[in-house]
C-alpha cells in the first residue's frame, strides 16, 4: 500500500509508518497482552529495522505500531531532543509517516525515549515509549531464559534481593543508580530500561501508558497509567533517589537530573539539566523573571 | 455514518482505508484496555453482516489475521458472520473455544465458562483468548464498581446484558492473575475494555450516567 502524502509525492516502497500491516498487527496484539499483564515482557517476532540493534528497534517498532497521522512525535536520547539517536529517529517518523515532531514536552502525544523520563509531569493523552536494551531484570542473575521465565511465573525473586544486598554488603548502600529493578502493580520484577533511578518514582502511578520495546531480544512490556511501580528495597535501607549538590549550570534548577559536561582537559566540568526542553523553559522563565525585576526596578 | 446491513456479502464492508482506520481503531482498543471501564468512543468505518456491530468488526479487522484463530460462541450467529470474519481477516476457524485466540460473544449471553478458555501458563500468561463481546450499550444495565492498574482510584462502569453469574466467573477470572483472558466490550459507538487486572469490587444496580472519554 502506498502512502499518499499530501504534497502529491508518494513513498512508494514504504507503507505508512514503515512497518507492514502484518507485522503492527502483531505487535499491537502483543501491546494488549503486554497491558493485560503489567510488567510481564511478551514475546513478539521482532524485525529488522533500517538501523542496526541498540539503536532503538524496539521503540520505533513500537512506535511505528501505534502511530497515526494525528500524533506529534517527540523523541529523546537521555533527556535530549538533539543528539544522534533522537534526530534520526525523529527524521525517520517524519520521513515514514509524515507526522509532525516537536521538542516539546507538553505539546507531544507520543514521546519515545532512550534512557529518560521528561522532568514535565506527563498527561493522561500521551504515551511513552521506552527502547529497551535488555528487558529481563534478572538476566544478569540468571542467563537462562527457561529458569528467568519459571521464576517470573512462581515471583520468586529472592535473588534480586540478594544481589540488592551484596551491594549493602560491598559500598554500604545499594549502589544501582540505573536500571534499578521495580515492582509493578504487585507482581512483576520488571527492568524499567536503563533510565536514571532519579526517574524511578515517576513511573509510579504516571498519568500517560508506558510502553516498552526491546528490538533484539523480541520482548514488548508496559506499565498502564495509574499504576503502582516501586523501587525494590529493604525497610532499613530504603529507595533513595539521586540528589545533586549545585543546580543546573544553565537555567537553575534545582531538583531536575544533571548530566556532567567535561569544559576542559584541567578537570574544569559543569553540570546542567539532562532534559534539553526542561532546560530552555526554565532559562526562558529565568530570563523573563530577570527581565521583570529589571522593570519593577526601572519604575520604582 | 454508515450502518448495518442485514445479509451482505463477505467481499463488502471492510475498511475504506485499511492502514489508517485499523491504526484509528487500536488506539481506541489500546486505550480501552490501558484504562478499564472507560468508555472509549470509535467512529464507525465498517459495514459488516449481522449480529456483528460495525465496532466488532473493525476490532477484528485490526487484530485478526492469518497468523491467529477466532470462535463465534453463539450457537445462532449465522454462516455470512462466520465468513466475513474468514473471508476480511484471513483468520483460521478454531475447532473449539478452547483453541481459539480471539472469541466473539453477542450480547454476554454465553459468556459464563471462562474457564474452558485458553488462559496461558504461569510462564506463558500471554497466550491466552480475547473476547470481544457486543453489549446493548454502556447506559444503563448492572453497575460494576472497577479498581486495578489503569484506574486511579475506582471506576464505575455499565454494561446491559450481562449474565447473572458474570461476576462470580469474572472474580475466579482474576484470581489466576497473571494467567486469564481479557475482554473488550463493544456497543454500537464505543469500547469498554475488562482486562485480567481488573477486579470488580461491587456490582449493584442503580442506574447513572456512565464515564464517557473521546478517545
Amino acid at each position: 500500500m502506498n502512502d499518499e502524502v499530501g504534497d502529491g509525492e508518494v513513498l512508494a516502497s514504504y507503507n505508512f509508518a514503515y512497518l507492514d500491516e502484518q507485522t503492527k498487527r502483531m505487535i499491537r496484539r502483543a501491546i494488549l497482552k503486554a497491558i493485560a499483564i503489567p510488567g510481564y515482557q511478551v514475546p513478539f517476532a521482532s524485525r529488522e529495522m533500517p538501523m542496526p540493534y541498540g539503536w532503538g528497534t524496539g521503540g520505533v517498532q513500537v512506535t511505528a505500531a501505534i502511530i497515526g497521522p494525528e500524533d506529534t512525535l517527540k523523541v529523546i536520547d537521555q533527556g535530549a531532543d538533539d543528539t544522534t539517536n533522537a534526530v534520526s529517529i525523529r527524521a525517520f517518523f517524519a520521513k515514514t509517516a509524515r507526522v509532525k515532531t516537536t521538542m516539546q514536552t507538553g505539546k507531544a502525544t507520543l514521546i519515545q525515549t532512550r534512557h529518560r523520563i521528561p522532568e514535565e509531569a506527563l498527561t493522561n493523552d500521551q504515551i511513552l515509549v521506552y527502547q529497551v536494551p535488555i528487558p529481563e531484570p534478572l538476566r544478569f542473575l540468571e542467563p537462562r531464559e527457561t529458569e528467568t521465565r519459571k521464576m517470573h511465573g512462581l515471583e520468586e525473586y529472592g535473588l534480586m534481593h540478594v544481589k540488592l544486598y551484596e551491594d549493602i554488603a560491598k559500598n554500604g548502600h545499594i549502589a544501582t543508580t540505573y536500571a534499578y529493578p521495580v515492582k509493578v502493580a504487585g507482581r512483576y520484577v520488571m527492568d524499567p530500561s536503563p533510565t536514571p533511578k532519579f526517574d524511578n518514582p515517576k513511573m509510579n502511578q504516571c498519568e500517560a501508558l508506558q510502553l516498552f520495546g526491546a528490538g533484539r531480544e523480541k520482548r514488548i512490556y508496559a506499565v498502564p497509567p495509574y499504576t503502582n511501580v516501586v523501587s525494590l528495597d529493604f525497610e532499613d535501607h530504603p529507595f533513595e533517589v539521586t540528589k545533586f549538590e549545585e543546580p543546573c549550570a544553565l537555567c537553575g534548577s534545582e531538583g531536575a537530573y544533571l548530566d556532567e559536561v567535561i569544559l576542559d582537559d584541567k578537570g574544569h566540568k559543569m553540570f546542567v539539566c539532562s532534559d534539553t526542553d526542561y532546560c530552555e523553559k526554565q532559562q526562558r522563565k529565568k530570563m523573563q523573571n530577570l527581565g521583570e525585576e529589571a522593570k519593577q526596578r526601572a519604575f520604582s | 455514518m454508515m450502518g448495518q446491513l442485514p445479509m451482505k456479502d463477505a467481499y463488502e464492508g471492510g475498511f475504506e482505508n485499511p492502514v489508517f482506520d485499523s491504526q484509528n481503531t487500536f488506539r481506541a482498543i489500546m486505550k480501552a484496555m490501558a484504562e478499564p471501564g472507560l468508555i472509549v468512543f470509535c467512529k464507525k468505518m465498517t459495514m459488516p453482516p449481522n449480529p456483528l456491530l460495525p465496532l466488532t468488526a473493525a476490532a477484528f479487522l485490526t487484530l485478526c489475521d492469518e497468523d491467529v484463530s477466532f470462535y463465534l460462541a453463539n450457537e445462532s450467529i449465522n454462516e455470512a458472520a462466520k465468513n466475513w470474519i474468514k473471508f476480511q481477516t484471513g483468520a483460521r476457524l478454531a475447532s473449539s473455544l478452547s483453541e481459539a485466540g480471539f472469541i466473539f460473544v453477542d450480547s454476554g449471553r454465553s459468556l459464563l465458562n471462562l474457564e474452558v478458555l485458553a488462559h496461558g501458563t504461569d510462564e506463558c500468561p500471554d497466550r491466552s483468548a480475547t473476547l470481544i463481546v457486543q453489549t446493548n450499550g454502556f447506559q444503563t444495565g448492572d453497575e460494576f464498581i472497577l479498581e486495578g492498574p489503569g484506574i486511579k482510584t475506582r471506576r464505575s462502569l455499565f454494561i446491559e446484558g450481562l449474565p447473572e453469574g458474570f461476576l462470580k466467573a469474572w472474580t475466579k477470572n482474576v484470581q489466576r492473575f497473571p494467567c486469564g483472558v481479557d475482554i473488550l466490550f463493544v456497543s454500537s459507538d464505543g469500547f469498554a475494555g475488562l482486562p485480567r487486572s481488573t477486579r470488580i469490587v461491587k456490582k449493584q444496580n442503580i442506574k447513572r450516567n456512565a464515564n464517557v472519554c473521546c478517545g
